[in-house]
Parts: structure tokens; sequence; C-alpha cells
């Protein structure tokens, strides 16, 4: 959701190096001012696709559950949707602004267990549901594509072209969630055409119903297309990524990425690190 | 136009390579209850980022690029918002950042009159606000419209 290169920037510059003038005459150079500088973007895709991808969240949390509260027992993938519909039935129920009460959420699901599955009341299952606020975990697959432009006050300003994107996620397990991807791009810019594919490959691993360690690859090969007779090398990419993700409690929450961009200098991808960590109140 | 096709032959390859590892058997079944999903949140806290950026503006008498590492520590107001239903899926959001950054790099700037190389070390306060909207209009239970906006800048 976040865009890099900056929104608005305030700021004081200090500059130091050389000058050198049309005679090539170098002497050295000193700045030191202040300035600012307004970046601004638009993107819009459209299209078609075939497919479907779901959150599982419910589901999961549903055999979690079921698995901590009840075990060497054996639940069918029935009872396990069961009690997910329910958990999404209580959850869908909730307003932002009056906000919700996990003591009478907790209660109604104990309650639907022992009504529905007959099977004796968990206790401290309220410590539970206060961390069952997971981040969306998806399965399913689709296939899109269509056409796109991106707007951008610097350069390249105006890209415009289409994509087809393949997608598929798995859940594993309570453990596991499998991601993998591919995107192929068509970029028209007013200078050269560029193409490029995005191959993804992810795992995110569960250890308990609050964390989640998400770790995974990106790999982005991209040539210039300046004729279809004449085809420029292809650059690569690749991108190790790492993400973590947790509840401190059913409101604080502490999300953090890191990502390392392997490419060459001056090629498509901006290489070096990335990294970013928020500590944050959630009100849901 | 030979490079094209091989080009085109490593994607096919790799197609098929990623849809054979996919086509494995589902536990849970693709009813309309498991397709809802249903989620509002509001989040406020501190969002501590850095990253490489590159900035290059070329035309005809000029030369600009710009290549900085920048931290930045903001104050974080985001809402995410996913409504997914059997008949579509939706999901929105907005974000506002504000707060100081400092970063390091270089900077190269040639035009008629010379050419600058520096370093540079800027150091200030940035804002920044985005709206994103993401929807997938379902005609049948499996084939759909796509529809993805997004917009960010100053504030």
């Amino acid at each position: 959701m976040f865009q890099d290169g900056g929104g608005y920037d305030l700021y004081k510059n200090n500059a130091e190096g050389t000058f050198i003038d049309s005679t090539f005459k170098s002497s050295p150079y000193n700045d030191n001012s202040s300035d600012s500088k307004l970046r601004y973007g638009f993107k819009a895709k459209a299209g078609w696709g075939i497919g479907r991808i779901n959150v599982v969240n419910h589901f999961a949390v549903a055999q979690w559950l079921l698995n901590k509260y009840y075990p060497g027992r054996i639940f069918s993938s029935d009872e396990v949707n069961a009690v997910g519909n329910e958990i999404g039935r209580i959850k869908h129920q909730r307003e932002l602004r009056n906000g919700h009460s996990t003591e009478i959420e907790s209660e109604q699901l104990v309650k639907f267990i022992n009504e529905k599955l007959f099977l004796e009341q968990p206790d401290g299952l309220r410590y539970d549901w206060e961390y069952s606020e997971l981040r969306p975990r998806f399965h399913g697959s689709r296939f899109e594509g269509g056409p796109f432009f991106n707007y951008f006050n610097r350069e390249p300003d105006f890209v415009y072209g289409g994509f087809v994107k393949y997608e598929n996620h798995k859940y594993r397990s309570t453990g596991i969630n499998r991601l993998i991807g591919a995107t192929l791009t068509y970029n028209g810019y007013k200078r050269d055409d560029w193409v490029t594919l995005e191959v993804t490959s992810g795992w995110s691993w569960y250890p308990s119903l609050k964390n989640e360690l998400s770790f995974g690859l990106r790999y982005i090969p991209g040539m210039v297309v300046k004729d279809w007779d004449d085809l420029q090398p292809v650059n690569h990419a690749l991108i190790p990524y790492l993400e973590f993700y947790t509840q401190m409690n059913s409101r604080y929450r502490i999300e953090s990425s890191f990502a390392y961009r392997i490419a060459k200098k001056d090629e498509m991808v901006v290489p070096g690190p990335e990294f970013s960590v928020s500590f944050f109140r959630s009100k849901y | 136009m030979h490079q094209l096709f091989r080009y085109i032959k490593v994607f096919y390859f790799l197609l098929i390579l990623v849809i054979s590892y996919t086509a494995t058997a589902q536990e849970i079944t693709n009813n309309q209850q498991n397709q809802i999903y249903i989620k509002q949140e509001i989040n406020t806290g501190l969002l501590f980022k850095f990253s490489a950026e590159e900035e290059e503006l070329l035309t005809d008498e000029s030369f600009f690029r710009m290549k900085q590492n920048i931290s930045s520590l903001n104050i974080m107001l985001e809402s995410r918002n996913m409504l997914f239903l059997p008949s579509r899926q939706e999901q929105w959001g907005a974000n506002l950042l504000i707060g100081p950054f400092l970063g390091n790099g270089e900077i190269a700037d040639s035009s008629g009159i010379g050419f600058i190389d520096t370093n540079s070390t800027p150091a200030g306060f940035r804002g920044e606000a985005g709206l994103n909207y993401t929807s997938r209009f379902y005609w049948n239970n499996n084939t759909y419209t796509l529809l993805d906006v997004s917009g960010w800048g100053g504030v």
C-alpha cells in the first residue's frame, strides 16, 4: 500500500562534489539549500479473469482451535467448515464504530461447539480468540489479464500496456500457506518499450495462532524492446524477501518486511535493501 | 524475431511447470460460505522505512539522475477493508504517513552550462497519502471483471 519515492518532501540538502563547466574546467561544488518536492502518481488496470482466491482465515482458526482444545480427536472437513462458518458469522456482525466484545464472541463460539458438535465446553478459548486476527490467508487460483496505465510526475511518467497474471495460493495446514505466481507485463513508453516477467514463490509459516513468518523469492527478468527484430539483452533481478507479523494482544500489532533487490546497476530494478517495520494499534 | 520465439518458449515452459506444481488436492471446499470474508480495520501507529530511491530526467538538453537511500520514521494512519462475497471481491483502503526523513546518495546533473557530480545528504519532513480500490465482479462462480485503481501523493 505504501509507495516508495515520497509524497511531499520539505527538506534541507547538503550537496558536496565537483562542477565541470563547458570548457572542462573542474572546481569544487558545495550547495546547502532548502527545497521542496511533490511526487504523485495514479495507477489503473482493468481486465477479465477466471478462477477464485478465497480468504480462509475462519477455516484456519477453526482448525487451530479444534486441534488445540480437542487433541487426539479427528474432525471431518464438514465439522471444521461448520465451526469456520460460525466464526465468520460472529466476526461479520462486528461494526467498526461500536467495537466488539471478545468475551461475548468467544462465548457464542463455545456455545456453538457445545450444542452443534456435542463437545465439552473448552476452557480458555477466549484467550486464543483474541489472537485470531491473522493477516489474510488465501486459498485458490486465478488467471487474469487486461490493459493498464500508470501515471507518475517523474520519469517514466506515463506508461501503458497490458498484463497477464497467474496466482495460486495453497492452504496446506494450520501452519503453512504457499504462494506461487507469475506476471507478464508489456510496458509502452514514449522512448523504448520494455517487457518484464515476475515470478514469485513464497511460503508463510504460522508457528502459533498469533505469529506469521513469510519468506520467498521473486525473479524478474526484463528486456527493452526497441524493435521486435532488435530485442535487447535480458536483465535479471532476484529479490529474496522476509516478512514477520505478530499480534501482541487483541489490539497491538508489529508488521515487518525485508527484501534485498539483487540486480545490476542502471537496469530495470533499483538494487539494494528495503526494510520496514511498523508498530500499530488496530481497531476492527 | 527468432529471439522473441525463444523467450515465448521459455515462458510456456515456466507456465507448464507452475501449473503442474499447483495441481494438488484441496481440502477446503469452494462453497458459498467459504467465499465470504468481511473485515474492516483502522490502524494507527508508527512506521519506519528504509529503501533505495532513484530518479532520472532525460531531455534533449539535459540529464539529471539522483540515487538515494532514504530512512524515514512516520506517524501512520491507515484503513484496510475487505469484502469477499460469492458475487464480488472488493478491497479498498487509505493511508496517511507523516514524519522526518534522512538520506544519503549521489546526484548527477548535466546541462549546457556544465556537469555537477555530488554526494547529497537530504534531511527534512515527508508527508504521503494514498487511496486504493480493487474489485473483482463475478459473472458466475468462476469468471470475473477486474478493476484496480490507486493514487498517491503528497499532503
